[in-house]
């Protein structure tokens, strides 16, 4: 194991803040949470740089990461919310889009729907692994699971996803 | 040696040792079962690869956006305006609210969405603007 050089909050942002938002929305399934989600481990990573001790940055990045993921929707379970009236969308009233695009949207929302049926654990195994692209050894620091289970965890939830798509 | 089913998606994945990988490639040849399994987690594999990668909002990871400025707090700032329109036909626009880029002045999203849709719901005439406030 190395010591990465620790980062400015701004090239943090800059590198990571699409990761985190495509881990996010993978794991909602929903735009808005994984921006609102984003921006608050970028704010928590700010706060928590100045006694970030050199390690693993992307161990120390995603278990932050994670960690807010979790507290969030633990914290959306008990807050009662209030409805959005009906008409609030954003409704840009673009001509609609050609069918193959259409095609492509729908595989896209089918890919989704199956990951959002997988059981947590094995859903965020398998966004870290082939959405953002992490190493068995950094899913394992970020999640606190040996590398066994991590492994275990990815195998089964593509198998899940497999079954649930066909 | 036993079917090695979670070794699959690791062999795909280059994340076997040295010593795993002749292991697993001896086993593949002989087992059908092992080999059908790999066919169907590696297709799995490549359609969550496939997802397009997604770009944020513009205002995520701005060192000059606070979290006033979110998502969520868009909609309830929206829902404000509707509840106020509906409420009373009495719509007053003021109310801004600077937050200054010092990561100590972070308020909690969730208590201002709260907070301001509860207000407006019993006094329709507030309503507010938020969004990117210029740092130092
Ligand atoms: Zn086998």
């Amino acid at each position: 194991m190395h010591d990465d050089p620790v980062p400015s909050w701004e090239e943090v942002a800059q590198r990571y803040g699409r990761q985190i938002y495509n881990f996010a929305y993978r794991l909602t399934g929903n735009p808005d949470d994984a921006a609102d989600l984003t921006q608050e481990v970028l704010l928590k990573v700010r706060r928590g740089l100045g006694s970030y001790t050199p390690g693993t940055f992307e161990g120390w990045l995603w278990r932050i990461t994670r960690n807010a993921f979790i507290d969030e929707t633990r914290r959306r379970k008990r807050r009662a919310t209030v409805p959005l009236p009906e008409g609030d969308r954003d409704d840009t009233g673009a001509a609609p889009p050609p069918e193959d695009v259409l095609a492509t949207v729908r595989l896209g929302e089918e890919v989704q729907a199956a990951l959002l049926d997988l059981p947590y654990e094995f859903r965020e195994a398998v966004v870290m692994c082939d959405v953002v692209g992490l190493s068995y050894e950094e899913i394992a620091e970020s999640v606190g699971a040996p590398i066994g289970t991590v492994r275990s965890r990815i195998h089964r939830g593509r198998k899940m996803l497999r079954e649930r798509l066909s | 040696m036993n079917h090695p089913a979670d070794l699959l998606s690791a062999y795909l994945d280059d994340e076997l040792t040295a010593v795993e990988i002749p292991e697993i490639e001896a086993h593949l040849s002989d087992c059908e079962e092992c080999t059908a399994e790999l066919e169907e987690v590696s297709a799995a594999r490549m359609v969550i690869r496939g997802l397009p990668l997604l770009d944020p909002p513009a205002w995520i990871g701005s060192s000059d956006v606070v979290p006033i400025g979110s998502a969520r707090s868009r909609r309830a700032q929206r829902f404000t305006r509707w509840a106020a329109a509906a409420a009373a036909s009495v719509v007053l626009l003021g109310g801004v609210v600077v937050v200054s880029d010092d990561p100590a002045a972070v308020v909690d999203i969730d208590t201002m969405s709260s907070q301001h849709v509860a207000r407006v719901v019993v006094d329709p005439g507030i309503s507010t603007i938020r969004g990117p406030v210029a740092g130092p």
